[in-house]
């Protein structure tokens, strides 16, 4: 019974195999390329990572509202650097002010600053203007601007969002000290990517 | 306060912009080509989105008026479209592609009906959010449509250089 089972199912195979048509799938084309390459955008350089994931390290450390403030702010302003860069607006020391935003916003996570709330949007958002730019002098030719756009604007928040999930374990004594050592860690890379910035 | 976001809102509305959409072939009909048009077209989608968004963060009476509303407003739009391939307003000069088609009417018929669907169902979701959280969440995703909308800004002034 289970000899003929497996003949039927070698059949099906088989025939299956005969009946195959050629592949014909290509790369993704036109507004799927555009999101897809928006999404990548973000997450393909650690430095606007890590930087992005403390802005949420921060919000989760100082609570309502500045959680949903920093986020909302970080995105908002850097589509402002975005669009000063698109427009051809050069911006000086882009990749050092990247750089320092990595080291401050590390060294805030760190220190679990609390300064008032318009401060720290205010410091988001300086650093957000870099950001943006040079995502906006970056973007590729071809693509759709608004599902690229809309891609990029998603990363950035889902990092965003990454950090504050990372950040609930900040109700734990030992989770507080976990979020300022990787707070550390990132103003020690922020010191590396500087390096390399003006090296 | 209102009143900048509102001068915002008209100046976006009186940009100039050509009229070049393409219409979506279904297969099923000018209708049909006209509901597909609006769900696969984000230039069209993500502020129709937003509106619902809007209104839905506003209230039931919002919602309501923007439900009844925007359909037949964008319905007028397209319509202005129809006559000339250039046309005031984004976006309501992404829905003027039917200019020449040869059933611009039915398609703004499908694309007034997918886009009551879509204001319904968005903003009830947000009509019936309790929890303060989620009303947050709603207005982080519209900042993020105001952030994707500067940097497409931003795209049609490159482009027009």
């Amino acid at each position: 019974m289970r000899s003929r089972s497996f003949a039927q199912a070698a059949l099906a195979l088989i025939v299956l195999s005969l009946a195959a048509t050629p592949a014909c799938a290509h790369v993704e084309r036109g507004q799927a390329a555009g999101f897809l390459a928006g999404l990548h955008h973000p997450i393909s350089g650690l430095d606007h990572v890590l930087a992005m994931v403390s802005v949420g390290l921060w919000g989760a450390q100082l609570g309502p509202p500045a959680v949903w403030l920093l986020p909302v702010t970080f995105p908002m302003v850097m589509a402002i650097g975005g669009f000063i860069g698109l427009i051809g607006v050069p911006l000086p020391g882009v990749e050092v002010g990247i750089a320092l935003s990595a080291i401050l916003l590390g060294f805030v996570v760190a220190r679990e600053a609390r300064p008032p709330l318009g401060l720290a949007a205010a410091l988001v958002g300086i650093f957000a203007i870099f950001h943006g730019h040079a995502h906006g002098t970056e973007l590729p030719p071809g693509q759709s601007g608004l599902t690229y756009s809309i891609g990029f604007v998603i990363a950035t928040g889902l990092l965003h969002v990454t950090g504050i999930t990372i950040g609930l374990v900040h109700r734990w004594r030992a989770g507080r000290i976990a979020i300022r050592v990787a707070g550390g860690l990132v103003a020690a890379s922020g010191l590396v990517f500087l390096w390399r910035a003006v090296a | 306060m209102r009143r900048a976001a509102l001068a915002v809102v008209l100046a976006t509305f009186l940009l100039p912009a050509r009229a070049d959409a393409q219409l979506v072939t279904t297969g099923l009909g000018p209708v049909y080509d006209g509901i597909g048009h609006l769900l696969t077209t984000p230039e069209d989608l993500v502020p129709a989105l937003a509106l619902a968004l809007y209104a839905g963060l506003r209230g039931p009476r919002a919602g309501r008026r923007a439900l009844f509303l925007l359909p037949p407003a964008w319905f007028l739009g397209g319509l202005v479209g129809l006559r000339s391939p250039m046309t005031i307003a984004f976006p309501l000069a992404a829905i003027s592609f039917l200019a020449g088609a040869d059933s611009g009417v039915r398609g703004l018929i499908g694309i007034a009906v997918a886009l009551f669907v879509v204001v319904a169902l968005a903003a009830a979701l947000v009509v019936a959010l309790e929890r303060p959280w989620k009303r947050i969440a709603a207005r982080v995703a519209g900042s993020w449509i105001a952030a994707v909308g500067l940097l497409l800004l931003g795209w049609r002034l490159r482009g027009a250089r």
